[in-house]
């Protein structure tokens, strides 16, 4: 397919409509010669979702910015992922334009054997951007803060309901058992409560079934402007810059940290210095004020980790989460 | 005994239940799950016992008399032909890409179902998977992969 | 609020906006009749279009798109029984053989006739209750959502004709267990996928909605062909657009029931237009008498404006949790939430304070939506309806690809047009020795919900079942199914009381 024509002609659309509307809506094109002409997103996921959002938001600062000529995304689900992860290696010779969209459950998923693959039959690229996970609850719970927590923990477990927007064995049950792991608890006894979504476990926290909800930082951030959650701890390694008054666990003691990384994987056999070229043009993405825009408008961290720095990074968060599994009886 | 429609759905019903209660022993449990009052077994234990009772039920108490007009003189061979050139689909889409399968798809369809000028067949399929194709891929700007074949 | 009224009036009817509705309500039509592209796909493939416009604008623009999209799923649930999202589903079921008995014209009118009116009293009750009733929905828990489930499970009296009550508790049950197929949602374990990495994320609702009832469909009406020229004729007549006043006598009350119905249960994040749909049929069959309920299924006027109300009321209510509370309860509500973010909105109790124009003009919008929608498509009917004089080896292909593609544009694997052929077999079979298919969907959804909810409402009460009688709520929808059960034994014992009595009526009865 045409992807030259393709971008020009949905720029014509939306050209149409703006002038529709009377708005004047001018697409920027390239300033410079971009420094690789296209990238094609591959997202494991269905469209409106974070994978997607990800790559889209990645692929327009690109463009936009005038470091990538075209952009092209294409959505591929199904098997929690191991679609997309088994179609780019089946492929892969003819994947070398091609960076696929991922997170931290690729490295949960291939532990569960949900996909035979892992992140090392791929080649990674680069983790662009980071959550944390964060522990909240409503604004009028007695709950105050993490040390209540502990202490309730200790008295009696099932006082101290996490609920999350996953399964059991998923992030947002593995980073509160975790936490209370840090505590020397056993996090064996840690009641969770899974819901099929984000919004939905959010729900449950503010319906009073669930006393905590643990959750991504961006999601948990939105919540505590609309002043109805409180925001305990994160598991960031310091305060970050967007929520400033939001502790650590680290600042308390409890020495977990946990980050939830988005980035982005080409296809196995993709050489050394292809992927140092993408990798460069995502480093160099930071720094244009198009990305500083997507960034903002979703909330999202910083976080860049490119090639080996990030492979060693995945083995090393592969470990931790392995580990846990373990003990928690996953694996 | 005879063999009425209920009795042959009844009887479909009650191995799908049996099979269905066989693979739900098989589905995993983590260690301590067994203690939950209610586990991933559960539900599915449950359907495979209501599901029998049922279809038990109907095979005793349905109705035993009228076997209809059979199946005979149904028009399966274009039936027959459709599915299986879904199934074809299926695999083109991948192989293929969009524009050829579906326009394979759509002539093969017209045909069997007793379309037989080849100008009717083309001109219907061609410019509406064109049109079909252009909304999509321009208009509404969703990807489609080109097929494997063409890989470049 | 007065002041925050005017304001929203204001914004809402500026030119632009008022372009941002028509432009939007026609985009979301046309993607909606698409079968299988919904309002989730209809928004998300909007968004990029929103970001150069003013925050209230393009949710306008996305609101606009939503009731299109829902709008424009019926008119392909009642052409040509492949519903055009989740929620229209049930529109099918009465709509299609409307449309197949030469009444398509009728049945198109009345579902926009049904929607608007939905719409109409769900826009009301935001303007009058929003943040009341925001506040009620966030004390359902999952145990009332379980209860919930099972009153929606007790309707499946409602989906089937006399004799059939066996056979659709067994296609209810079959139902049930193909929503277990697929990772459990609690546990993260697989169940019944047999290792095929197709079948882990479940069986989708469209996909088994199109298979078992548009590729069915298609498929049953080649192989039944008795006599081509008596059945087409039937199919291409468009029939009266006009509703006789005793028609419009008859589904008056099933239209307001089923807002009001439609509305509170769009209001409640766990539930959504699809389930609302389901249940403001179910209980119309419930109430309706004689003739009228065997009606049901085989083209009931109310049968068709119950669904269409309800699901268009829904998905107005759906944004009360979404404007008040910031809780999306479905996912067409979990992107706009993104969208209104990204916009630096952020929706919830301080929204009316901070952004009362966007909140006032949403909700103003949404009921300019419902009058476009009406203007934009009665005249449309005719036009539209012309599909069917398309000859038959033409339009059966079409429908197949149509059917197809809506799934396969979802997930984009093309091991569910596969699934989908399966199933569809499955389907032609069942059809044949007369199984209904309409509790299989039922027992599909509502299955789902009621499973995770009862496991987490005993995770929550610590493995006991006390919130069955505990809970208020619980208690009061428990008591409510209870009723709907027993009554119909009841009615019969007082028939036959009656029976005795006069003897005459009687006889008519039965």
């Amino acid at each position: 397919m045409n992807h030259k024509t393709n971008t020009k002609l949905r720029n014509l659309l939306t050209l149409v409509i703006a002038s529709f509307i009377s708005l004047a809506l001018i697409p920027s094109t390239g300033q410079a010669a971009p420094e690789i002409d296209s990238i094609h997103f591959l997202i494991p996921g269905g469209a409106g979702g974070g994978w997607d959002g990800t790559a889209r938001g990645t692929g327009e600062a690109l463009t936009k910015s005038g470091l990538v000529g075209t952009a092209s995304f294409q959505n591929l689900s199904g098997g929690g992922g191991g679609k997309a992860i088994a179609h780019i290696i089946e492929t892969a010779n003819q994947q070398k334009g091609t960076l696929m969209v991922n997170s931290t459950p690729i490295v949960v998923r291939s532990l569960t054997k949900v996909f035979p693959q892992s992140f090392r039959d791929l080649t990674p690229v680069a983790g662009t951007i980071a959550d944390y996970g964060a522990f909240v609850v409503r604004t009028d719970s007695p709950i105050k803060s993490w040390k209540d927590v502990v202490a309730g923990f200790n008295e009696n477990p099932r006082k101290m309901k996490f609920a999350g927007g996953s399964s059991k064995g998923s992030l947002d049950h593995l980073v509160p058992a975790a936490a209370i792991k840090a505590e020397g608890l056993d996090p064996k006894a840690l009641r969770y409560i899974p819901y099929d979504a984000g919004g939905k476990a959010m729900a449950g926290l503010l319906s009073g079934e669930a006393q905590l909800l643990s959750t991504g930082l961006g999601e948990a951030l939105e919540m505590s402007k609309a002043g109805q959650v409180r925001i305990l701890a994160i598991t960031a390694p310091e305060r970050l810059k967007d929520a400033p008054n939001v502790p650590t666990l680290v600042e308390m003691g409890n020495p977990t940290v946990f980050a939830n990384w988005r980035g982005f994987f080409g296809a196995p056999g993709l050489s050394k210095a292809e992927a140092k070229a993408y990798a460069d043009v995502l480093g160099k993405m930071y720094e244009t004020p198009e990305w500083e825009t997507v960034r903002a408008r979703n909330g999202w961290v910083n976080v860049y980790k490119p090639g080996d720095e990030f492979y060693s990074f995945l083995e090393e968060q592969e470990k931790q989460v392995g580990d846990l599994m373990r003990e928690l009886g996953f694996l | 005994m005879t063999l009425s429609k209920e009795r042959i759905g009844a009887l479909f019903f009650l191995v799908v239940s049996i099979a269905y209660g066989y693979f739900a022993a098989e589905i995993k449990l983590y260690p301590g799950d067994e203690l939950d009052p209610m586990t991933a077994q559960t539900l599915p234990y449950v359907l495979s016992a209501m599901g029998i009772t049922f279809s038990l039920f109907l095979l005793i108490n349905g109705n035993h008399k009228e076997f209809g007009s059979g199946f005979a003189h149904l028009n399966w061979k274009p039936v027959i032909a459709l599915m299986l050139l879904t199934l074809f689909y299926g695999f083109s889409l991948d192989w293929l890409g969009f524009l050829i399968s579906t326009t394979v798809f759509l002539i093969a369809g017209f045909r069997i179902l007793g379309e037989k000028r080849i100008k009717v067949l083309l001109l219907v399929a061609v410019p509406f998977v064109f049109i079909f194709w252009f909304g999509l891929t321009q208009l509404l700007d969703i990807y489609l992969a080109p097929g494997r074949i063409f890989g470049s | 609020m007065l002041d925050g009224i005017i304001t929203g009036l204001q914004t809402a009817l500026l030119p632009t906006n008022l372009m941002m509705v028509v432009l939007g309500c026609f985009v979301g039509t046309f993607i909606g009749m698409l079968p299988g592209l919904g309002p989730v796909s209809a928004i998300a493939l909007m968004i990029p279009i929103t970001y150069g416009i003013d925050p209230a604008s393009g949710i306008i623009l996305m609101a606009g798109v939503y009731y299109g999209a829902i709008f424009g799923g019926s008119t392909s649930s009642i052409l040509i029984n492949a519903p055009g999202c989740s929620g229209t589903v049930v529109t099918a079921f009465d709509g299609y053989p409307l449309a197949a008995k030469g009444q398509a014209g009728k049945a198109l009118a009345l579902a926009a006739y049904a929607s608007f009116a939905g719409g109409t009293i769900s826009a009301i009750f935001l303007l009058l209750a929003a943040p009341t009733l925001a506040k009620v929905s966030l004390s359902f828990q999952s145990a009332d959502y379980f209860a919930l489930m099972v009153l929606g499970l007790s309707a499946v009296a409602a989906f089937s004709g006399k004799g059939q009550v066996v056979k659709a508790l067994i296609m209810t049950v079959f139902g049930l267990m193909l929503s277990t197929v697929g990772t459990d949602r609690a546990t993260g374990v697989e169940r019944f996928t047999f290792g095929s990495i197709d079948l882990l994320d479940g069986i989708s609702f469209l996909l088994l909605a199109m298979a078992t009832f548009a590729l069915a469909e298609a498929m049953m009406s080649v192989l039944e062909r008795v006599d081509e020229g008596a059945e087409t004729q039937d199919m291409t007549k468009l029939g009266s657009m006009k509703l006789s006043k005793e028609e419009i006598k008859e589904v008056a009350p099933t239209v307001a029931r089923s807002s009001v119905l439609g509305f509170l249960v769009g209001v409640l994040p766990g539930a959504g237009a699809t389930i609302a749909a389901f249940l403001a049929y179910g209980v119309d069959r419930n109430l309706a008498k004689g003739d009228k309920k065997d009606e049901f299924g085989t083209g009931s006027l109310r049968g068709l404006a119950a669904p269409e109300a309800a699901n268009n009321a829904a998905s107005s209510g759906s944004f009360v949790p979404l404007l008040t509370l910031g809780i999306p309860g479905s996912g067409t509500t979990a992107i706009m939430l993104g969208a209104l973010i990204s916009y630096g909105i952020q929706p919830g109790p301080r929204l009316f304070v901070d952004h009362p124009e966007v909140f006032w003009s949403v909700i103003i919008s949404m009921y300019v939506g419902n009058v476009v929608l009406l203007i934009l498509n009665l005249p449309l009917i005719p036009y539209i309806s012309r599909l069917l004089i398309i000859p038959k080896p033409i339009l059966v292909p079409m429908i197949l690809l149509f059917s197809i593609t809506g799934v396969y544009l979802v997930s984009f694997n093309s091991m569910d047009i596969l699934i989908m052929a399966g199933i569809c077999a499955l389907a032609i079979f069942l059809r044949l020795l007369t199984f209904p298919m309409a509790p299989l969907l039922l027992g599909f959804i509502l299955g789902g919900m009621m499973e995770d909810n009862l496991r987490r409402a005993l995770l929550i009460n610590d493995d006991s079942l006390s919130f069955l009688w505990e809970r208020p709520i619980t208690l009061t929808i428990m008591l409510i199914t209870l009723l709907i059960l027993v009554a119909p034994l009841f009615q019969k014992a007082i028939k036959r009381f009656f029976h005795i009595e006069s003897n005459a009526e009687s006889l008519t009865i039965d």
